[in-house]
């Protein structure tokens, strides 16, 4: 699915939230956006219709359809509406016509690292980890053609990061989705996407492939743009006239080894 | 005497708990899911009923004395059904004091107090809805404290602030932990815990004391590692560092000084 916003204005009791904006999020890439007020983004593409400019999916003007677009936001207290997992799925039924609905649930759940068993499962005994991979699952089982991921890492420890980063590559790479991801951490947008968007004074600040924005970093250093910590590492070890190439953190580690054997033998 | 202390509790998946901390400690405690973090806080803050097991300030918790007890105690939490009250954030910030029958002239100095320390001077006729989620979360905190209460727990709620937020609100913080304030802060995320003097990990309703952080067992136990804290620890093991740093600046110090 590609979006494109021509010129997208919005404004909320007079006040103006975004301003000309100008973006295209690309098929079947990861594109992360960040940077103030981009929450209205996905609001324009899910429910706002009060907007000024043009709305593009696919080149023809936005209409309305949940099974199309899904929004997995932050949880809150209207996130779950039933009691049981297993009525939280049903309860989504309505818009599906499927006769496989029962595998469908089993799939999605097992896609984010839950099983079966979850679905008798009282929702408010449920860890909150375990919501926020609930929630995910509730929303893939529609088959979205677009996935919208507010702070996909918040509420989950670090074995369901693990489990959510690799979902998320499959929904793109295996399952042919279009994700966006929205998130105030640098590292998940560096770390996640294939193009970001940053926004700054309800205006696009930059937007491109999010490997070639987070080299700029006198760029991101004027903009007062927290650099990702893999980033701020090779700038320091630049500013330090210190040669480590690395990718990874254990790549760095034995870097820094290396070099620092390198001046021992030096000296 | 310690400051505050929960003896003997026997309560569900809790068997004979013992915790004690001392009056300005800062106490991190590294909870993964499921570990009973919940139950314990509830259990502190009374929710869940138990008698003389939990003492403040000599303040023991049992039907008595739970008023007295609970004035002492500021709790900030991630619940996400935590609704604000108010639109307005200065009211927000007035109602914990009005209920606690604060005059007029006492809750404005209070607010007053309160927002130039944390600098939210600009935001207090902000409608609250308008706020980011770091913002809101910021809040919670600076609620629990307006009726400066004496022991602070903090339910995960550090580990949803923006990096900006927590940097400033872990230094302001530790100003107030310099002034005697004591501190428990929930978490699991180490990124957390930098300005920590005591860390425990609560696992399976168990708490433990630790001197060191473990690479592994964190892991092992889904505990978020920041990149410089696992760059550190790393580096650690290879005698190339001494201790585990929370920021890349500081790392960078002690390794190419």
């Amino acid at each position: 699915m590609e979006i494109k916003f021509n010129n997208l204005t919005y404004k909320d009791k007079k006040k103006t939230l975004l301003k000309k904006i100008n973006i295209k999020i690309k098929n079947n890439l990861i594109t992360g956006i960040m940077g103030s007020n981009s929450y209205i983004i996905p609001d324009i593409l899910t429910s706002i219709s009060s907007y000024k400019g043009e709305v593009l999916i696919n080149n023809s003007i936005l209409e309305y359809d949940n099974r199309k677009i899904c929004y997995i936001k932050k949880l809150n207290k209207d996130t779950f509406l039933t009691k049981t997992v297993s009525d939280e799925f049903y309860l989504k039924k309505k818009n599906i016509k499927d006769n496989n609905y029962l595998e469908k649930i089993t799939s999605s759940l097992n896609m984010v690292g839950l099983n079966k068993d979850y679905l008798e499962k009282e929702i408010s005994i449920l860890s909150k980890s375990e919501k926020r991979l609930l929630q995910i699952a509730l929303n893939l089982v529609t088959n979205p053609e677009l996935i919208i991921i507010d702070e996909p890492y918040l509420y989950l420890d670090s074995k369901a990061i693990y489990n959510i980063k690799k979902i998320i590559l499959d929904l793109k790479d295996k399952y042919n989705k279009t994700i966006i991801i929205l998130s105030l951490d640098t590292n998940i947008l560096y770390e996640l996407t294939d193009d970001a968007i940053i926004l700054k004074n309800n205006q696009v600040l930059i937007s491109g492939k999010t490997s070639l924005i987070f080299k700029d970093y006198e760029f991101l250093n004027t903009n007062k743009i927290i650099l990702p910590d893999i980033i701020k590492m090779k700038q320091i070890l630049l500013d330090n006239e210190i040669n480590i190439d690395f990718k990874d953190i254990d790549e760095l580690v034995k870097g820094v080894i290396n070099n620092a054997k390198e001046d021992k033998d030096e000296s | 005497m310690a400051y505050f202390s929960i003896k003997n509790l026997n309560y569900k998946n809790f068997e004979n708990f013992n915790f004690e901390i001392n009056q300005g400690d800062f106490v991190s405690i590294i909870a993964p899911n499921h570990s009973g973090k919940t139950m314990l806080t509830k259990i502190i803050l009374g929710i869940y009923p138990t008698s003389d097991i939990c003492i403040l300030d000599k303040t023991k918790l049992n039907e008595k004395e739970v008023l007295n007890y609970i004035k002492k105690i500021g709790v900030a939490t991630n619940e996400f059904n935590q609704e604000f009250l108010f639109k307005k954030v200065k009211d927000e910030l007035a109602y914990p004091l009005l209920n606690l029958g604060y005059p007029e002239h006492k809750i404005n100095k209070q607010i007053t107090k309160i927002s130039k320390y944390f600098k939210i001077e600009k935001i207090l006729n902000k409608d609250i809805n308008t706020l980011n989620s770091s913002t809101k979360k910021k809040l919670l905190i600076i609620l629990a404290l307006i009726h400066d209460p004496k022991l602070l727990i903090l339910d995960s709620i550090l580990d949803e602030l923006n990096k900006n937020d927590l940097e400033f609100m872990l230094n302001k913080l530790e100003g107030l932990n310099k002034q005697k304030l004591t501190i428990i802060n929930f978490t699991n995320n180490l990124e957390t815990i930098s300005k920590s003097n005591t860390l425990y990990t609560l696992d399976n309703f168990k708490l433990d004391n630790i001197k060191e952080l473990d690479y592994n067992t964190l892991k092992e136990k889904g505990i978020i590692i920041p990149f410089p804290v696992e760059l550190s620890m790393k580096l650690k093991y290879f005698k190339k560092l001494d201790k585990i740093y929370f920021n890349l600046d500081e790392l960078k110090g002690a390794l190419w000084k």
